[in-house]
């Protein structure tokens, strides 16, 4: 990997375009965390994130060569996992509830601060208003505000307008708010 | 200009609340910002609103950096595209 180490993205890409496997590599390993995470905001379980990320992954190396660079890379890379995501979603038997450590990270957040404990309780009912929450309002919110994607970056994800985009992260915002509303004052 | 007050307070009261997010993410104009701000000012119900917002957007902020997968995830890949290529 060390012929890769600090070379800008941009690089990477074009020479994973011309068929170097360990460019590709490099760019996974570079924001394959970040992937995983994103994949597991959407309600996946570890395992399920895992399966999907490879699934994604092997997607965008075979379809490298077809990647035309109107969006980003990595953009065009999330577009995949999400398409991917949904599909396994919708695979899934219906259930009460969401997979038990989906959404987690919200509400494992550990605030090191005199009022972690009130932080922890709002973070527990975060997650569980984000289960409630209709999924398209929950990708939204979860790729602006969890992920911090730009309002581009997430419209083009979803393939959403950005005007669309930004009526339902505020619909999903305000959805959120209501249900949290002893939490927020 | 009581009554001036009155007309702007519950024109501007009924347009707020669909401006809070784009204020929060800094896409407003200038002028629109500073409607905003002059409302939440004068309006506790649009004030708590905007500060109740902003409170949600911290909490979603502070999830955990993500889990360190991502060597895990380039194994695998290498495995899967061997594994089809032996196909």
């Amino acid at each position: 990997m060390a012929a890769t180490t600090g070379m800008p993205d941009t690089e990477l890409v074009e020479l994973a375009r011309e068929g170097s496997q360990e460019a590709f590599e490099a760019l996974v390993l570079r924001h394959g965390d970040r992937l995983h995470a994103t994949l597991r905001s959407f309600g996946l379980t570890t395992t399920e994130a895992d399966d999907v990320a490879q699934e994604t992954l092997l997607r965008a190396w075979r379809g490298l060569p077809r990647f035309d660079g109107r969006s980003g890379f990595f953009t065009w890379v999330y577009r995949i996992a999400f398409n991917e995501a949904q599909r396994r979603l919708a695979r899934r038997p219906p259930a009460p509830e969401q997979s038990d450590d989906a959404l987690e990270r919200v509400a494992d957040a550990r605030p090191a601060t005199h009022a972690a404990a009130e932080h922890r309780e709002l973070a527990r009912a975060l997650d569980h208003a984000l289960r409630r929450l209709a999924p398209e309002l929950r990708a939204p919110v979860l790729l602006r505000d969890v992920e911090g994607r730009s309002t581009s970056e997430a419209a083009a994800i979803l393939d959403l307008h950005p005007a669309a985009l930004k009526s339902r992260l505020h619909r999903g915002r305000m959805a959120l708010r209501e249900q949290l509303a002893p939490y927020l004052t | 200009m009581a009554l001036l007050r009155k007309l702007r307070f519950r024109r501007d009261h009924r347009w707020t609340p669909a401006q809070l997010s784009a204020f929060l993410d800094d896409e407003l104009g200038a002028r629109a910002r500073r409607r905003v701000v002059r409302h939440a000012d004068d309006c506790p119900e649009c004030g708590g609103l905007l500060r109740s917002l902003r409170r949600l957007l911290g909490a979603l902020a502070s999830a955990p950096p993500p889990e360190p997968v991502a060597e895990r995830l380039v194994v695998r890949f290498r495995e899967a595209l061997e594994h089809r290529h032996g196909d």
